[in-house]
């Protein structure tokens, strides 16, 4: 190295920057230090709060090491027992706690883990009763064997409050059941109920509206140019009705649609009973749906046995192809390579019709709620979350079943099981 | 009617124990009891999620990186991330090299050695599959594990280590592969290449891919008489292997090696007399009528926590019964060559369906058809663009699912997470499938079934058409109860 | 010599290793020390009653037995009985085999961390009562008690690690083939000296990055994962990266974290892995025997003075900034 480099790369600049540095970190260091110490603290009042519940406790605690010897007590147990801590400590604890129950003839804190066991606990002067609950320490998975051992005088409260609990629980489960029979169905008398009210403040709306956008505009256009003395605003707001009169035709026909939807959700009516081909009818609705889609770059297959025949209603049928392909569109319409397969065939007695794409699936935990009506996963105002559900409903109708699940290799698959082929 | 308990077993992976009653010299009924628990499943409650990727592959040294790749790919779930080109592809080349090194275990460490027993000495190819398959003296043995460990450097590139790695990730690979060690991969590749060509095939791969029928694969078989896959088919010929161990055949693969066109390089679905068939994961289910767990229940995975009961009267074995739609499954080499329609195994399937000849035809080319795969893998490398991996850290959704194919067949991860606390942890193995026990409605496992009718020689303790039986399915017990 | 190698609470993965002996196939391997496989359940032919006569006659000392390995932790669960793995053909618990069998055998070996600690298998509620052979996690006593010694006068040897190097396997029966294995063999926890007294930190291949704590903080990223992604290569006691694996890899070489494999309460720790636990910013899990207060002055310091170079590469998969060539005056 020549002199000159030597001279820039030890210049005081560089020195002190390493001054700089050795400062630094002394003072990071300090801080460390006292983050330790907080710490420290916290751990501190930690252990004093737990000490602190220990005795409060009124359960008594008994806590032994492997060879079941006390090695701790709480105050509930000396002050039930009368001991003093010196008394019990490193005793074995059978001195102190006996089973009357044969079950547990030989030494039933060898037991690993039980709940709610009665046990005598003998006094200096008496014998208490308990449940006593036993855990063993390998549940904190630490290198400590003993027992920690709870218990709680026994009182008739205390019995009536399990049962109550025992009781309590089987009712939610039953309850619990109950409620996912009942829901889809109650949801659907709802959600009909409210469309059907909707339907006249709809009809009177949009009558109205009719109306106004057929004579109103003409009649003030005509009012206008009679008179001379007319406010610039008015006459604005007069330009601007044909459309404002438009967009609410619009939205009230929106709300139209939506309640006819909701009515169709429980569609109780008689049910068409036709045969119909129902390959056709795949791809008549496949053609249907694709024309209408802005991304050409779909690919798109129909793998559909011929002439497959099914007893129902082709209108309805119809409806759910769309719906389900419309969904597969919306699910891949932003992939670089997006890919939809729909597939039927026949076997046996039964028709199985899969409509598969390769978006990015159902996420799981949603895959229970997707056919529940209002559930949706599009943006505000994309989707109803009517489709799947009605879909649902309208496939029971006919005696078929309609499940979900994601594919393996990625994409969600929707499945159509029906089972009322026409015998041809 | 007599009965014979069988085990234990060796040359399969962990403990198993089979009771046989026979009527004669036949197997009437058997039930096969998987004898060691665990626990892996509650062992993980309550652990951060990203730790299953610790405690997974320990379920199993043989299929360490299939367990880890199922729990990534449950993770990749529950993060909402998916591996980066350049990680699926390593992660892809890990799997295929421990299928494969599984594959060739198999066939000579574990399958061949038993038509070494005295037992076949008057046969006329005795001397010669002695002399290659002896247990611990075999000359093919010796060759086979030497072949094997320098096919598993490559696990030291792409994975650190095997088995046991860490570096299959729920966004990728932690190990990023440069150009000098994709070339050392290549020519690993080619070495294990030439070891099948010479030693097992006698034949260049292409070639023995190349017959698409069993006529062409028994032209195939008169030019390669003195290789030791050769050997087979004489043996195999010679003992009516295919008439061996006929199980109903009702066959499921997830699929295997996800491509970047969101399909599997083995296509997945279920096989039975019907055709082939989509599957939905949806409809599987674990019975645990026969056993050792607490009541009697069939359950989802995702509800299937299920404390053990060891004195349940009718329990016979630790390992559960999963069914797919109610239906005993069989899985493994021979049901992914299924249902990727490799056109030999097609072939064979359709005229023998699933026996013991079969499932052995099926690992061969399979392991052949995987080493073609990473040789093509290699070639086109890794991109410059795409990192390795891209990390996953928040909790996207509470629930991930892992379904991917060790080289013994289907293997599934179920995770379900509380906050970002694992809740739930479900495994269905390979071996679970094809070793489970009876189910509810008393339809026995698929191995059970394919034991029916096996007979034993005068005076055998254990029954060597047993042991051909039982190890034609590659089982490996310690992932089955885990 | 004759050897027995039996599996009870693990995975298989110690023999999948084992197997992959890199210096000579297994089997030239057993023929160059005269090893006779009594049974291994990978590579034996004997099945069921075959092996059953052979376990007898060594339990009636017809068969000597020099050498006694478990893979796998002993399953004591439920309540001692051991009936969580009955011995499949014994109609015994493996337990009472693994019991009887040590105390027949010249040497017993504990294959990797589960029959050496307890290891994976002990791990979280411990539902099965895993233990290792002659330690549970670190405690000293468990199916075999303190005091046990083998024929040999030796305790069990604990070759831990999950899974284990083949070559310590094959190093540790070397040494006792060659009657070269003592008490003096093993550190304090029962593993061979001639891997447990190096660390995985020796021979790291992100020693740079170490020094100037230039830290990764995803997988795959090339920097020192002591800081953030959970590695304790500085105290887990193993030679991985002096030795290689698979030719010269290593769990850091492979991107992730050491995760102190062969430590007797591996599995049994409660943080997650992948991340480093940390009191406010400072990791813990600092090597062992360097005093703390130096140890963060050190690194504080070092992280100032990070040439770009390394702080860059640090955070990427592959290199980014190649090292500076010397420009010498011709």
């Amino acid at each position: 190295m020549d002199k000159q480099q030597l001279e820039t790369s030890f210049n005081d600049q560089a020195w002190i920057s390493v001054l700089q540095a050795v400062e630094d970190s002394y003072v990071q260091s300090l801080n460390y230090q006292a983050e330790i110490e907080t710490k420290n603290a916290a751990l501190d009042q930690a252990h004093q709060f737990i000490s602190g519940v220990v005795s409060a406790m009124s359960d008594v605690l008994i806590v032994t090491d492997d060879a079941l010897s006390i090695s701790q007590v709480n105050t509930a147990f000396l002050n039930m027992t009368h001991y003093e801590e010196s008394d019990v400590i490193g005793k074995p604890i059978e001195n102190f706690v006996t089973i009357p129950s044969k079950e547990f003839s030989n030494g039933f804190v060898e037991q690993r883990l039980y709940q709610d066991v009665l046990v005598d606990l003998q006094g200096r002067y008496n014998t208490t009763r308990l449940t006593m609950s036993c855990s063993c320490a390998q549940v904190c998975s630490s290198s400590f064997k003993g027992r920690v051992l709870v218990g709680r005088p026994v009182s008739e409260v205390l019995l009536a409050h399990e049962a109550l609990q025992k009781a309590y629980k089987e009712l939610a489960v039953t309850q619990e059941k109950m409620l996912q029979t009942e829901k889809m169905a109650s949801l659907g008398r709802l959600v009909a109920g409210v469309a059907h009210e909707l339907n006249t403040p709809i009809s009177v709306l949009q009558g109205n509206l009719w109306l106004l956008q057929n004579n109103l505009h003409a009649d003030m256009q005509s009012l206008i140019e009679q008179s001379d003395n007319v406010d610039e605003q008015v006459v604005e707001m007069v330009n601007d009705l044909p459309s404002l009169l438009e967009d609410s035709q619009e939205a009230a026909k929106q709300i139209n649609r939506i309640v006819k939807e909701l009515k169709q959700f429980s569609y109780q009516d008689a049910l068409e009973q036709q045969p119909f081909n129902l390959s056709r009818l795949i791809e008549v609705s496949s053609d249907w749906s694709i024309g209408n889609v802005l991304n050409a770059q779909i690919q798109f297959t129909l793998d559909v046995e011929d002439a497959l025949y099914v007893v129902g209603s082709s209108s309805k049928f119809q409806q759910v192809m769309i719906n389900l392909i419309q969904n597969a569109i919306d699910a891949v319409e932003s992939l670089e390579k997006p890919v939809i397969t729909i597939k039927a065939l026949k076997k046996e007695q039964s028709i199985t019709v899969w409509v598969e794409d390769n978006g990015l699936g159902i996420p799981i935990e949603l895959m229970d709620k997707i056919f529940d009506p209002f559930f949706t996963t599009k943006e505000v105002g994309k989707g109803t979350g009517l489709g799947l559900s009605i879909s649902y409903q309208l496939l029971k109708e006919m005696n078929a079943e309609l499940s979900v699940w994601n594919k393996l290799e990625g994409g969600a698959v929707f499945q159509i099981q029906l089972n009322s082929v026409a015998q041809i | 009617m007599s009965r014979m308990i069988v085990g234990p077993f060796n040359r399969v992976e962990g403990d198993l124990e089979i009771t046989l009653d026979f009527d004669g010299d036949k197997v009437r009924q058997a039930e096969v009891n998987a004898t060691l628990f665990r626990g892996f499943e509650s062992m993980l409650e309550g652990r951060k999620a990203s730790d299953v990727l610790i405690f997974a592959p320990r379920i199993c040294g043989i299929c360490s990186v299939s367990q880890s790749v199922a729990a990534a790919t449950a993770l990749s779930q529950i993060y909402g991330v998916t591996p980066t080109e350049n990680g699926q592809k390593a992660i892809n080349l890990m799997l295929a090299n421990e299928n494969a090194a599984d594959l060739l275990t198999h066939f000579y460490l574990f399958f061949m050695p038993d038509f070494a027993r005295e037992v076949y000495q008057d046969q006329p190819w005795f001397s010669e599959v002695k002399l290659r398959f002896k247990a611990m003296r075999g000359r093919s043995v010796s060759g086979a594990l030497q072949a094997r460990t320098t096919w598993l450097k490559m696990m030291g590139i792409l994975a650190g280590r095997w088995p046991h790695t860490l570096a299959i990730q729920p966004g990728g690979s932690s190990r990023a592969i440069v150009d000098s060690e994709t070339l050392q991969l290549t020519l690993l590749a080619r070495q294990f290449r030439q070891f099948l060509e010479q030693q097992m095939l006698g034949s260049s791969l292409e070639r023995f891919l190349g017959c698409q029928t069993e006529a062409e694969f028994l032209a195939w078989q008169s030019n390669t008489t003195s290789s030791d896959f050769g050997l087979f088919c004489e043996v195999a010929r010679a003992l009516e292997l295919s008439q061996l161990g006929c199980s109903p055949g009702q066959l499921m693969s997830y699929g295997n090696y996800p491509d970047m066109e969101g399909g599997r390089t083995f296509a997945s679905g279920i096989f039975d007399k019907g055709g082939r068939k989509i599957l939905n994961p949806n409809l599987i289910t674990e019975d645990t009528h026969y056993a050792h767990y607490q009541g009697s229940d069939i359950l989802s995975p995702w509800a299937d926590n299920v404390a053990p009961e060891l004195d349940k009267a009718q329990a016979y074995s630790w390992c559960k019964a999963p069914r797919l739609d109610g239906n005993v499954m069989e899985v493994g080499a021979l049901a992914r060559q299924v249902m990727t329609q490799q056109p030999l195994i097609n072939d064979l399937m359709a005229r023998y369906g699933s026996n013991v000849y079969t499932r052995i035809v099926a690992r061969v080319v399979e392991l052949a058809t995987i080493v073609t795969l990473v040789e093509s893998w290699l070639e086109t490398g890794f991109t410059k663009e795409s990192a390795f991996c891209q990390s996953a850290t928040t909790v996207a959704c509470s629930k991930g699912m892992g379904l991917i194919e060790a080289a013994r067949g289907g293997l599934g991860h179920w995770i379900e997470l509380e906050g970002d606390q694992i809740k739930n942890f479900q495994v269905i193995a390979p071996t679970t499938w094809n070793f489970s026990p009876k189910d509810s409605r008393n339809v026995s496992g698929a191995l059970e079934q394919a034991l029916v009718g096996a007979r034993k020689l005068p005076n055998e303790q254990t029954p060597v058409s047993v042991q051909h039986i039982v190890r034609s399915f590659d089982p490996c017990m310690v992932c089955t109860v885990h | 010599m004759n050897i027995l190698w039996l599996q009870s609470g693990g995975c298989s993965g110690c023999t999948l290793s084992f197997m992959g002996l890199e210096e000579q196939d297994l089997l030239s391997w057993s023929n160059m020390l005269d090893l006779n496989w009594l049974w291994h359940p990978s590579l034996t032919e004997n099945s069921a009653q075959e092996t059953k006569t052979i376990v007898q006659k060594v339990l009636n000392n017809e068969i000597s037995l020099d050498i006694f390995c478990l893979e796998g932790s002993v399953i004591m669960g439920p309540n001692g009985t051991g009936r969580f793995h009955m011995l499949s053909g014994f109609n015994m618990p493996a337990k009472e085999l693994i019991l009887q069998l040590s105390q027949k055998a010249g040497y017993v070996l504990a294959i990797g961390t589960c029959a050496a600690y307890g290891g994976i298998t002990a791990a979280g509620n411990n539902l099965v009562e895993a233990t290792g052979l002659q330690y549970d996690q670190n405690q000293f006593g468990s199916l075999l008690p303190k005091h046990f010694r083998s024929a040999m006068q030796l305790p069990v040897i604990n070759i831990s690690g999950c899974p284990v190097h083949p070559a310590w396997v094959a190093e540790t029966i070397g040494l006792i083939a060659l009657n070269q294995f003592t008490e003096s063999s093993m550190d304090s926890v029962g593993r061979p000296l001639f891997y447990a007294n190096k660390l995985v930190h020796h021979g790291c291949s992100r020693n740079e990055y170490y020094e100037y704590k230039a830290s990764a903080q995803k997988p795959s990223d090339l920097g020192c994962m002591m800081e953030n992604m959970g590695c304790v290569g500085t105290i887990a006691h193993a030679d991985c990266n002096e030795r290689g694996w698979h030719g010269n890899s290593s769990c850091t070489k492979g991107g992730y974290a050491c995760i102190d494999c062969t430590s007797p309460d591996f599995g049994r720790v409660k943080h997650a892995y992948q991340s480093t636990p940390k009191i406010g910013n400072i990791p813990v899990g600092l090597p062992t025997d360097m005093p703390k207060a130096w140890f963060i002055a050190l690194s504080t310091l070092s992280k100032s003075a990070t040439p770009k170079r390394i702080k860059e590469n640090a955070v990427q998969d592959h290199i980014v900034i190649s090292p500076e060539i010397k420009q010498t005056k011709r």
